[in-house]
């Protein structure tokens, strides 16, 4: 389109004529436009630092989400809109995925946006992150499932941006407009951030507007981390898996409608298992593929 | 006498198989790999940014108009919007990132219970019960 | 900020309305262009590929060479500016969108810095002719390679040669360039113009400039003979 490298002097001048006449009809036509920001501040914990979030309405009931960043407390919050500050009581939090949900009392003040039911198609694409600033554009580019040779309890999208990276908090969008996840911190690598999938803020919202608290679901079987092959290598008695007939050494190659290819993906799978839920695990059993219904239990607190 | 503008350019031409010693673009190869890796590692830190910076307003050429207009067009559309107004600018205060965060190629040893992600954090090793 | 909607909605704009307003000849309708020989070279070295980057510096080294040596008539300052030159190109390649060819782009660095360097050495030091001539007199680096079987017409030649490198020394650094990439290198007049961004006229009346100066010079050593 335009060539910078061998722009003449005498386009310049076309160019900058044009961009003149037009800008200054266009910046008076179109007056900068505010959108509300729901912010919360989480004092520092015992020894910890003090943490902001941007907080998302959620469907279903006057609730927002936000994240409680490590060294934060969680259970004091300060809630504002726009710069006024609103009463709002903590329903709940999960160190885990360090989510937290927050009443609020005026549900008038509430208009969520929709959320998608899970991000997986969204996971390379371009979306549009709400800040308080505008629409930001960004691009997801796929999934991470450790960090730092960590394995992460639950996988986030790496989402990349053309300049700082937004707030946590802060929620990502499809060109429709619905929720595709939360931005949760940056990835310390040139305008990059990790984000909680939409599904894993479902997930936690259900269990905490129930009971307060996520109750991970329990099969009793065990892998190993340092293996990157999703091989089980103990069945618990008594357990759901080994109810099923799960033996040791099998392969595990889907839970649910995950397909597991790596430990890491098991790792994620087991995040969204809902006690009492039952759920089809499909292995192999050195070359023979096998499927069992497995209904996770309780898991016991941590 | 004068030799033709013809004749000249033949003995100049005779120029255009002149070449560096046997061996010589070997050597060069070599330091020219050792300047690079040199180079990334001495990459970090403000100085290595501006020296980068004012190296690549060196390459701009007569793009360098172009930008330089550009610049100015906005210093000017900025200040035309930031004039006092009505309108009220929300801007809320980032969280400061508190830690880099830096993916390893090698295999996964431990498993996080949390997202925690600094890297001093130690993920449970060996058998993870699910 | 609306600003960066405003920004795209103009230049758009401007992009539309240009070819209405500007004479038909000057409209963004090119010759579509030709395809890279170097494409494949670059956009492997762009991923990374350190060997496609080697590929293109042998590629093109020795003709870089010979025309940073001819204008620098100096070996060690055509090895460091040849070391800056691959430099530049390997840091900027992830900016090189192929608006021109990769040969015009190297040589457009290759020049750049070569005649940055010669100012900088004018201010610095005052380099006589005679230092630089008795560089090229015993410089290993230039191998000549013509070959002539006559004893006599070989030495001849040679002074001849000299004769011509002082003359070519004499010259100013814009018009020792001309001479170099039209004569030396053997360029059009069109590439030297993309090389230089001027037009091919002003190459066109350097390089008549410049070989007049060189014809001048050579007007005493010039033997019936040739």
């Amino acid at each position: 389109m335009v060539d910078l490298q061998n722009l003449r002097p005498k386009e310049l001048v076309w160019y900058l004529v044009i961009w003149f006449a037009f800008g200054i009809s266009s910046v008076s036509a179109h007056p900068i436009t505010v959108v509300p920001c729901w912010q919360v501040t989480f004092p520092a914990a015992a020894g910890g630092k003090a943490a902001e979030s941007i907080a998302v309405p959620v469907e279903g009931q006057a609730m927002l989400v936000a994240i409680v960043a490590n060294g934060a407390d969680a259970s004091r919050p300060r809630l504002l809109l726009g710069n006024q500050p609103v009463a709002t009581k903590v329903l709940g939090h999960d160190p885990v995925s360090r989510l937290e949900f927050l009443l609020i009392d005026d549900a008038s003040q509430h208009s969520p946006l929709p959320w998608l039911r899970e991000a997986g198609k969204y996971a390379n694409a371009s979306l549009t992150a709400q800040t308080s600033a505008g629409p930001v554009s960004c691009r997801s580019t796929g999934w991470i499932k450790q960090v730092g040779g960590k394995v992460l309890p639950l996988a986030l999208l790496r989402v990349s941006f053309d300049r700082p990276v937004p707030p946590p908090g802060t929620p990502l969008l499809t060109n429709e407009g619905s929720v595709v996840g939360i931005l949760f911190q940056e990835a310390g690598a040139g305008n990059t951030a990790y984000a909680i999938p939409a599904e894993a803020v479902h997930r936690v919202q259900q269990d905490i507007s129930k009971g307060g608290a996520l109750v991970r679901g329990w099969l009793g079987l065990s892998l190993r981390a340092d293996v990157r092959a999703p091989q089980v290598v103990r069945v618990l008695p008594d357990s759901p898996a080994a109810a099923a007939g799960t033996l040791p050494g099998d392969v595990l190659t889907s839970i649910g409608n995950r397909k597991i290819t790596e430990y890491a993906d098991a790792a994620n799978a087991f995040f969204y298992l809902i006690p009492g839920s039952p759920v089809r695990v499909k292995l192999l059993r050195g070359s023979q593929p096998l499927e069992f219904t497995l209904t996770p239990t309780r898991a016991a607190g941590k | 006498m004068k030799p033709s503008i013809e004749q000249i350019g033949n003995l100049l031409a005779l120029k255009r198989d002149e070449r560096p010693e046997e061996g010589y673009w070997g050597d060069f190869l070599c330091e020219f790999h050792h300047r690079q890796r040199a180079k990334v590692v001495a990459k970090s830190g403000f100085s290595a940014m501006a020296s980068q910076f004012s190296e690549w307003l060196g390459t701009l050429g007569s793009s360098k108009w172009a930008y330089g207009a550009g610049i100015a067009y906005a210093a000017l559309t900025i200040g035309f919007i930031l004039a006092p107004r009505d309108v009220v600018l929300e801007n809320p205060s980032s969280s400061p990132v508190n830690y880099q965060v830096v993916p390893a190629p090698s295999p996964p040893v431990g498993q996080l219970n949390q997202l925690d992600l600094s890297p001093s954090t130690q993920g449970d090793v060996g058998e993870q019960i699910f | 900020m609306f600003l960066p909607f405003t920004l795209l909605y103009m230049l758009c704009v401007g992009c539309i309305l240009r070819p209405l307003l500007t004479p038909y000849s000057e409209s963004m309708f090119r010759q579509p262009r030709p395809p890279d020989p170097d494409q494949d070279l670059i956009t492997r070295a762009q991923q990374g590929d350190t060997r496609a980057f080697d590929a293109l510096i042998l590629k093109y080294g020795d003709k870089l060479y010979g025309l940073v040596y001819n204008m620098t008539s100096h070996k060690e300052d055509t090895h460091d500016l040849l070391q800056e030159v691959f430099a530049r190109a390997y840091q900027s390649l992830g900016r090189f969108r192929g608006s021109s060819t990769f040969y015009t782009w190297i040589y457009q660095i290759a020049v750049n810095l070569t005649l940055n360097f010669l100012k900088k050495r004018k201010r610095r030091t005052t380099l006589s002719l005679n230092d630089l001539e008795s560089s090229v007199q015993q410089d290993p680096a230039l191998i000549d390679s013509t070959h002539e079987a006559n004893p006599e017409r070989r030495t001849n030649l040679n002074e001849l040669q000299i004769k011509l490198n002082e003359a070519m020394k004499k010259l100013s650094d814009p018009h020792r360039m001309v001479v170099t990439l039209f004569d030396i290198q053997g360029m059009s007049h069109a590439d030297i113009a993309k090389v230089l961004s001027t037009s091919e006229g002003t190459i066109r009346s350097r390089l008549h400039y410049a070989h007049l100066q060189l014809q001048s010079a050579l007007q005493d050593s010039w033997e019936e003979r040739f």
